[in-house]
């Protein structure tokens, strides 16, 4: 288990280090002047002394990258171009926020998603299995930004319960909840869709094991017997939980714009529309090790239920 | 009263092919201690059977027929639960292939403690004690290690011990056995084979002991059926069937399977194929592939005849004393 624990962190430090050369190479891509790329146009020659010293845009790329990486590993993201703010202090909040959204998405259609899978497979066939196919395939189906949009119609103008944009910023926990609501509901259909399948299948897989009718033939309760298949379609379950947890931080822009929420994807929209370099970065290097982290847990979750996984 | 009593059992599946008669008119009846071998072709319905007397068959696109009495009470007839306190606490099975018919994610030590639990509510220790005692009386030599591993970590012998130490957990009546010994490997076949007979001995049990093996049959059995195309052809205690076989279907059968003593006489498979299920022919079933099928045998279906006492084929051209 240890073993495999270490090998796995051994394996993701290649692949983050690949994503900040990535990362790092951006200023270098830009059209123009790497400097215009990083600084504000109307910065003063003393900032513009410090940024090249401290990119050393006159020293080999090479040691630049280390230079930078240095920075970077001290949390010095650099300045935003547009509010002139570090880098980091952006990326923190709107990353806090994006991950309240993704938690919250996730819950719902994490609780929601598997019990509705696992009902259909022990119900194959009955109507109960097939309301949940219908639900599941609605859930993917529907573009997550137009089911925000129909959110927003429905209970901010015509019922006018809950608030439709932004995060009500000091207006203190209740107001906040109210204003995550309806981009909760609106990011957890894809997740609810996705995840009631493949948990549908994968209780299904099991419960056409050999197995299954051996537990039922030595005369175990149902319920006893359900707990052995949900033990089995764990791995799977888990594995699409972590996965779908990711896109979630990760595939929200186009929410979090519907909804002026203000979290990584709004950023990163913001960032793109002002080319606002440094900003890009610091989301993209911070999502990027985000996403290489969570793959960890979730694999070494995994090791944990299955112990086939870690022993061979 | 009979321990099992079968009579009339039927089981049917509705599929895409229509529909499929797995199980047709199937009757006998088992005493407390009695070996019965379940012979045929695979795919004559033994397996089907075995569940039906289980009551194991979903409800969905199956029909099962007729009555199975276990101790009297007919599980055609029980609801879930009242045949779920006859599964392994009377009724016991042991399966082809124990690799896929325990759970690869728990413990041996725990599918063993989960049935004792279910049954006689046994707490942890009591549990792990019973355990221990049982991997003892299926000659598992190193009991602690094997109760503790998981199911791909011990070897295929050591797991059907395992499965065999589930089975007799709660001290069952009846053991259902379906082809225990056909996907190990053959020294070990012989092991587990031997551990069957001895413990049916020394417990008492009623064994059906499903096979298409004569010889393995022959080793274990007090009584045999023969089973073709989902109907018992021929039934006879054991030392009887090999002497007399009646059916062509059962003699097709010997002649196809080594047995002890015939070393050095060629094999000869039975010539086609087992017939579609899902359109069985008016007469006997087997009649396509009998070397001595004449018309009658194509337009009505044989009845059981005499062959002699407790000996019965479904064949025509059965006479009292001797085969046709
Ligand atoms: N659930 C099922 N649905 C449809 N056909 C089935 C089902 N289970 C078994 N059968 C068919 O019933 C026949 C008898 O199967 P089985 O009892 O497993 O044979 P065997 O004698 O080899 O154990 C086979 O032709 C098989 O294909
Ligand atoms: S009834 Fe006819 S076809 Fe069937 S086994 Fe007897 S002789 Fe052969
Ligand atoms: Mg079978």
């Amino acid at each position: 288990m240890w073993t495999y624990a270490g090998r796995r962190l051994l394996l993701a430090i290649p692949t983050l280090l690949g994503a900040s050369i990535i990362v790092f190479a951006m200023v270098h891509l830009a059209p123009g002047d790497p400097i215009a790329a990083v600084m504000p146009a109307e910065s003063s020659q003393a900032e513009i002394e410090a940024t090249k010293k401290a990119y050393g845009f006159d020293k080999p790329l090479a040691v630049q990258y280390l230079v930078w990486l240095g920075r970077v590993a001290q949390g010095d993201l650099g300045r935003s171009i547009a509010t002139r703010r570090a880098v980091i202090l952006d990326v923190r909040d709107s990353l806090a926020n994006s991950l309240v959204l993704a938690l919250s998405s996730s819950l719902l259609a994490f609780g929601i998603g598997t019990a509705l899978g696992l009902l259909a497979a022990f119900r194959q066939g009955r109507w109960l299995d097939k309301a949940a196919s219908a639900i599941a395939v609605i859930g993917v189906s529907v573009p997550h930004y137009w089911a925000g949009i129909i959110l927003i119609i429905v209970f901010s103008v015509w019922l006018n319960w809950l608030p439709a944009m932004g995060a009500a910023d000091g207006g203190g926990p209740l107001a906040y909840l109210r204003h995550m609501t309806l981009p909760t509901v609106a990011l957890a259909l894809i997740p609810l869709g996705v995840i009631t399948r493949v948990v549908r299948s994968a209780a299904l897989d099991v419960l056409n094991q050999e197995f299954v009718l051996a537990l039922r033939a030595k005369g175990l309760a149902a319920r006893r017997v359900f707990t052995h298949v949900v033990k089995n379609s764990a791995p799977q379950i888990f594995t699409v939980l972590g996965l779908q947890f990711g896109f979630q931080l990760g595939g929200s822009v186009l929410v979090e714009a519907v909804f002026s929420w203000p979290g990584t994807g709004y950023l990163l929209n913001l960032a793109i529309f002002q080319r606002d370099i440094p900003v890009l970065q610091g989301v993209i290097l911070v999502l990027a090790t985000f996403f290489v982290l969570l793959n960890l847990a979730v694999d070494l979750l995994q090791t944990l239920v299955d112990p086939r996984i870690a022993r061979h | 009263m009979a321990l099992l009593s079968v009579r009339e059992l039927s089981v049917e599946f509705a599929t895409r092919d229509g529909v499929v008669s797995a199980v047709n008119g199937v009757s006998f009846s088992l005493e407390a201690g009695q070996v019965l071998a379940l012979l045929g072709e695979s795919g004559s319905g033994k397996s089907v059977t075995l569940r039906a007397i289980l009551g194991l068959h979903p409800a969905v696109r199956t029909r099962v027929g007729g009555e199975v009495l276990v101790k009297g009470q007919d599980v055609n007839r029980l609801d879930e639960p009242s045949r779920a306190r006859l599964r392994g606490r009377i009724v016991s099975t042991v399966f082809q292939e124990p690799m896929t018919a325990l759970d690869p994610v728990y413990t041996i030590g725990e599918q063993i403690a989960e049935t004792l639990r279910q049954h006689r509510g046994h707490d942890h220790a009591a549990a792990r004690r019973r355990a221990r005692e049982l991997l003892d009386l299926v000659q598992v030599p190193s009991p602690d290690r094997c109760l503790a591993s998981y199911p791909h970590e011990i070897s295929g012998g050591m797991r059907q011990r395992a499965m065999i130490a589930i089975a007799l957990a709660c001290e069952p009546e009846l053991l259902l056995a379906d082809e225990p010994t056909t996907a190990l490997d053959v020294t070990v076949q012989a092991q587990i084979l031997w551990l069957l007979r001895d413990l049916q001995k020394r417990l008492g049990l009623a064994v059906i002991f499903v096979t298409h093996d004569l010889g393995v049959a022959a080793e274990i059995a007090d009584e045999a059926a023969v089973m073709y195309a989902g109907r018992i052809v021929e039934q006879a205690p054991i030392r009887e069937l090999f002497r007399r076989p009646a059916h062509p279907y059962t003699e097709g059968l010997m002649h196809a399977t080594v047995r002890r003593g015939q070393k050095g006489r060629p094999l000869v498979p039975i010539p086609g194929a087992p017939p579609n299920l899902a359109v069985l022919p008016p007469g006997c079933a087997f009649a396509p592939r009998c070397p001595i099928a004449r018309d009658p045998c194509r337009i009505t279906l044989p009845s059981f005849h005499p062959v002699s006492d407790g000996h019965v084929a479904r064949c025509h051209f059965v006479t009292p004393g001797g085969s046709s």
